[in-house]
């Protein structure tokens, strides 16, 4: 049996940061995901925000948790060689009543600690934003909140934790928790158990089902679908900042935004679901994302959409972050009700949780050799012709274009595949270096990608996965 | 007697062309509709007997690609494409071919051979 | 001092490969084809089915066999060609382009020639609702997945779109062994040559559902299913009631080739939003006089034989550019009148002839091409009947065009 300290229960945002915090401590630690590929499923389809807070319910665990997360990012970001860019966002308001409720917006900023929201003019709007509707009659400008690739987040978090010793067990269900004397000591997965202290549930949208094998589930969970429009980076109408709804009573509202690429990205919508592997986008949907978003940006071009999806928010119910450990269960926190937000405070959540366990007796001695920093895969497109010539020089794989689209080589794709936890399926290349995420979709350069994958990782191409078992991309061969 | 509403293949204007005729002596009574020669003689053999090529590809061997493509030099009896890809799955080829290039001589006795379409070095 | 191309062709595919050759038989030393594949000829390639070449050569080829003939004239004429090479940027008179060998280059040019082909409409442009699992291509890839690479996609299929890869792949799968349910076309006529209807779909009896499309795309990680609903022919929205679901492990999509044109576009050339393409003379002239263009790059053909004239001609002028022998005039343009969605060339050299290029917008049975110069009519002729998915073309001359402001073409 594998035994281990502290098995943290899935590879999201929030599981990924908890592994990079851990494994500033010598600790014995282990990641449990049951995708193939770290990234989560929530923290994978989102608006990629870095919030500020502003909006959250002041004096609760989740307005702490993204208040004190926003700050941290620059130096995240930095480390990890994470894409990251505080565009800030507007809130602009079009009726009187809309109008009307900027103070109160305003007043909740301050009350979470968010104090450098500003009023801006109608002029000052539309100069920020020239594509806003001019009709627009005020709005508030909050400066940090930002945009980040958030694939590359967790993928960072993840790699950096697998460099400083956290063990990664992918494509690996917990099918159960076994306890003794009122402290946990085995997590049951589908590849067998895993002895250890501390069991950390954070399983996002299943942690309600996780929560069940220790009995802790006074709560349940379920999906609040979100579907998204990414569009072409050369359509014809962009914007500079966040642009934000202001929220109504239902919902927060759908956005418009650039995406750290370039792209523009426009949704979400807010459905409750039952279905927690309902991950359909519908017209329904994706037409009520064209008629509020026309209402504050009038010339969205939703025709230069390169793909739709659609992504699945952890709705708590009763609602809100909570961060549980037990007086009759030792070694079990629950971590639940992380929702929207939860990209945003996954690092607060790694420090909070980090905390209540030391604070709880967890022995956690500081490394003294803690990586720090993770170099990403070279951006070739971005790169000076020098530094491009150098590349190349070292590296003539960094000399085949292989996606045309974003101009991705196949030098950047067996790095992504080489590296630490590095891309095992189509998507995971896509995520780490974008391949495929381009106008085309992986139209060209799908096929080429999985012959490369097929080839670094010496399988047959019609073992290659889109993602999880279960996608292969092939039936077999025509001869 | 017989009558067929065939639509020209032959090129891409896609006549329709009526024939009838005796389908069991294969006598063709009347013709019309067509635009050019080949188009009554595609027209009349559609009816009689439809013939078209064949074309797929075959295993390679010594080469860095897997596949050749093959095509029947010329059309063979409609009825016998799907027998004939039977054949052709179980052939393996060796580097180099160019096209025109004689794979299998009077390929399953249509009198047409089975030859290589693509060119592999 | 770097040599200096007389014409850099940017593709080598058939309409590279023939502008190519066209412009070392109208004098062009010094040619370059860059192209991005291992290998030259493009799609064709990887369209190892019969039907190429009837009008251009009289006899019907496959794929491969027409790039052949090209790649030996390109061989023959000692023309130099760079495989595996990524053309970055298009500048005025050079190209920058990237491969394992060379790096990062800069070739010079006296003349360009695009000739970039096109790409497919992905399931993301048609915005087709559904989960997004493995199992859904284009057409066109599954194409080279099958015929160019030995790998077989699924074994049960549907395909939306009767784009004639979409039919052509339809038969394709039938002969290798799969099954196709279905091909479903939004539209209340086949999108694709009919010969390809004949040939690919009624000769294998696979149903083609016009005024159908796909409502939803059910499976997690690989399709399941699709949902096929009619559609109204007037609106183009699904009837509420009429949706079944295929079961399939594969949908194939074959709904459109769009221009691949960012090269141009980020060279600043001006492009025609009908055609998705750039705007051309009859001498397949850009709005920038150095750059020419031709094939599926400038609007999408139908025959590879139409492409491989217009590129001929592309070529040709591109090397008269080059010599300094191409004649310079004001232009005038071509104007679409009823029922023609686009006319290619969109500007007109009125000292030279042209053949215009066009398209019809919609299907029609019995109709009259009325050509005009300015408001006199220059040319009429009875057409059987006209086909958006096939292009027609009609010839000026420059007596015709002499003092006129505009050329008009109309289907009546």
């Amino acid at each position: 049996m594998k035994k281990t300290d502290i098995v943290i229960i899935g590879a999201g945002a929030v599981g990924s940061a908890l592994a990079r915090e851990l494994s500033k401590y010598k600790l014995d630690v282990t990641v449990v995901e049951k995708n193939s590929d770290v990234g989560g499923d929530a923290s994978k389809s989102n608006s990629a925000i870095i919030h500020t807070g502003y909006d959250a319910k002041p004096g609760t665990l989740e307005s702490r948790l993204v208040v004190a997360a926003n700050p941290m990012y620059d130096e995240i970001c930095k480390d990890l060689d994470v894409p990251f860019k505080r565009i800030g966002a507007i809130l602009p308001a079009f009726t009187d009543e809309q109008l009307e409720q900027l103070p109160a917006i305003k007043h909740k900023a301050v009350e979470n600690r968010v104090y450098d929201v500003e009023y801006k003019t109608p002029a000052e709007l539309l100069e920020m934003e020239p594509e806003l509707n001019p009709c627009v009659k005020g709005g508030l400008y909050i400066p940090r909140e930002s945009i980040i690739d958030p694939f590359l987040l967790c993928i960072a978090l993840a790699e950096n934790a697998a460099d400083n010793g956290v063990h990664f067990e992918l494509a690996t269900k917990v099918i159960g928790i076994e306890q003794k004397d009122g402290a946990v000591t085995t997590v049951k997965t589908d590849k067998g158990d895993i002895e250890c202290k501390y069991i950390i549930n954070a399983a996002g949208l299943y942690c309600d089902e996780i929560a069940s094998y220790v009995g802790k589930n006074d709560y349940v969970v379920t999906p609040r679908k979100g579907q998204f429009y990414i569009l072409d980076k050369k359509t014809s109408c962009k914007v500079n900042y966040i642009v934000l709804p202001i929220p109504t009573k239902i919902t927060k509202g759908k956005l418009m935004c650039p995406t750290i690429h370039g792209n523009m990205l426009v949704g979400p919508t807010a459905e409750d679901m039952l279905d927690k592997c309902d991950k359909s986008t519908n017209k329904e949907g994706l037409d009520s994302i064209a008629a509020d978003v026309r209402k504050m940006v009038p010339n969205v071009n939703l025709r230069d959409s390169i793909t739709q999806y659609c992504g699945l928010r952890p709705h708590r119910n009763p609602e809100g972050v909570n961060i549980d450990m037990y007086d009759d269960l030792k070694g079990y926190v629950n971590i639940s009700g992380v929702r929207s937000t939860g990209l945003t405070n996954s690092v607060a959540v790694a420090k909070y949780v980090t905390d209540m366990l030391i604070e709880s007796g967890l022995k956690a001695e500081p490394k003294t050799d803690f990586i720090k920093t993770r170099k990403g895969t070279p951006h070739f497109a971005s790169l000076s012709a020098e530094e491009k010539a150098e590349l190349i020089a070292k590296d003539p794989r960094y000399g085949n274009v292989i996606c045309r689209c974003e101009t991705i080589t196949e030098g950047q794709i067996c790095d992504a595949i080489h590296r630490t936890l590095g891309a095992t399926t189509l998507d995971g290349v896509k995520r780490r270096v974008r391949a495929g995420m381009g106008r085309c979709q992986g139209g060209f350069c799908g096929p080429r990608v999985f012959e490369i994958i097929a080839r670094e990782l010496g399988i047959s191409p019609d073992e290659v996965c889109k993602n999880d078992k279960g996608s292969e991309m092939l039936s077999g061969f025509v001869r | 007697m017989v009558t067929k509403d065939i639509i020209c293949i032959t090129c891409p204007q896609g006549c329709i062309i009526k024939v009838s005729g005796d389908l069991a002596k294969g006598e063709i009574a009347s013709c019309e509709g067509f635009k050019c020669p080949r188009g009554k003689k595609y027209a009349e053999n559609e009816f009689v007997h439809p013939v078209r090529i064949l074309t797929s590809s075959v295993k390679v061997e010594g080469a860095s690609v897997p596949l050749v493509a093959v095509r029947t030099s010329a059309p063979i009896p409609k009825e016998m494409l799907l027998p004939a890809m039977e054949e052709v799955k179980k052939i393996t080829v060796t580097a180099p071919l160019t096209p025109g290039d004689v794979i299998v001589e009077n390929f399953m006795g249509t009198g047409t051979d089975l030859v290589a379409s693509g060119c592999i070095e | 001092m770097a040599k200096i191309y007389d014409v850099i062709v940017v593709g080598g595919g058939p309409a590279g490969l023939a502008a190519a050759v066209g412009a070392k038989e109208a004098g062009a030393e010094n040619v370059l084809i860059v192209e991005r594949d291992v290998s030259l000829g493009g799609i064709l390639q990887q369209c190892i089915h019969p039907g190429f070449g009837l009008k251009y050569f009289n006899e019907e080829l496959s794929g491969p066999e027409y790039a052949y003939r090209f790649i030996e004239k390109v061989k023959a004429a000692g023309i130099e060609v760079k495989l595996n090479t990524m053309v970055l940027e298009v500048g005025e008179d050079s190209i920058t382009g990237v491969n394992p060998v060379d790096g990062l280059f800069t070739a010079q040019g006296k003349a360009i020639v695009l000739a970039m082909g096109c790409r497919e409409r992905t399931r993301g442009a048609i915005m087709t609702p559904g989960t997004r699992p493995a199992g859904v291509y284009t057409a066109g890839a599954a194409q080279r997945l099958v015929n160019r690479q030995n790998m077989m996609v699924g074994k049960k299929v549907v395909i939306l779109g009767s784009g004639d890869i979409g039919m052509i792949m339809a038969r394709r799968m039938t002969l290798e062994g799969a099954e196709v349910l279905a091909v479903a076309e939004i539209m209340d006529y086949t999108a694709g040559l009919t010969r390809n209807r004949v040939q690919c779909l009624d000769d294998f009896g696979i149903p083609l559902l016009l005024s159908h499309t796909i409502v939803e795309i059910k499976g997690n990680k690989r399709v399941e299913g699709v949902v096929i609903a009619e559609v109204d022919p007037a609106t183009k929205q699904p009837i509420a009631g009429t949706e079944k679901l295929y079961e399939c492990d594969t949908l194939l999509l074959s709904c459109g080739l769009i221009p691949e044109n960012e090269l141009t576009r980020e060279a600043g050339i001006k492009i025609n939003p009908i055609t998705n393409g750039p705007e051309v003379n009859q001498f397949m002239q850009t709005s920038c006089e150095k750059v020419f263009a031709c094939g599926n790059v400038v609007h999408v053909n139908d025959l590879v034989d139409n492409v491989t004239d217009e590129s001929i001609r592309a070529g040709k002028y591109a090397a008269q550019y080059a010599l300094g022998t191409l004649p310079k005039a004001a232009e005038i343009p071509s104007v679409t009148g009823n029922n023609v969605r686009y006319i290619c060339p969109q500007r007109i050299c009125p000292d030279a002839p042209a053949k215009l290029f066009f398209r019809a917008a919609a299907p029609k049975l019995g109709v009259t091409m009325k050509v005009y110069a300015d408001d006199k009519e220059i040319y009429s002729k009875k057409l059987i009947k006209i086909n958006p998915g096939e292009m027609e073309n009609v010839e000026v001359t420059p007596e015709q065009m002499q003092g006129v402001s505009a050329i008009k073409i109309e289907v009546i």
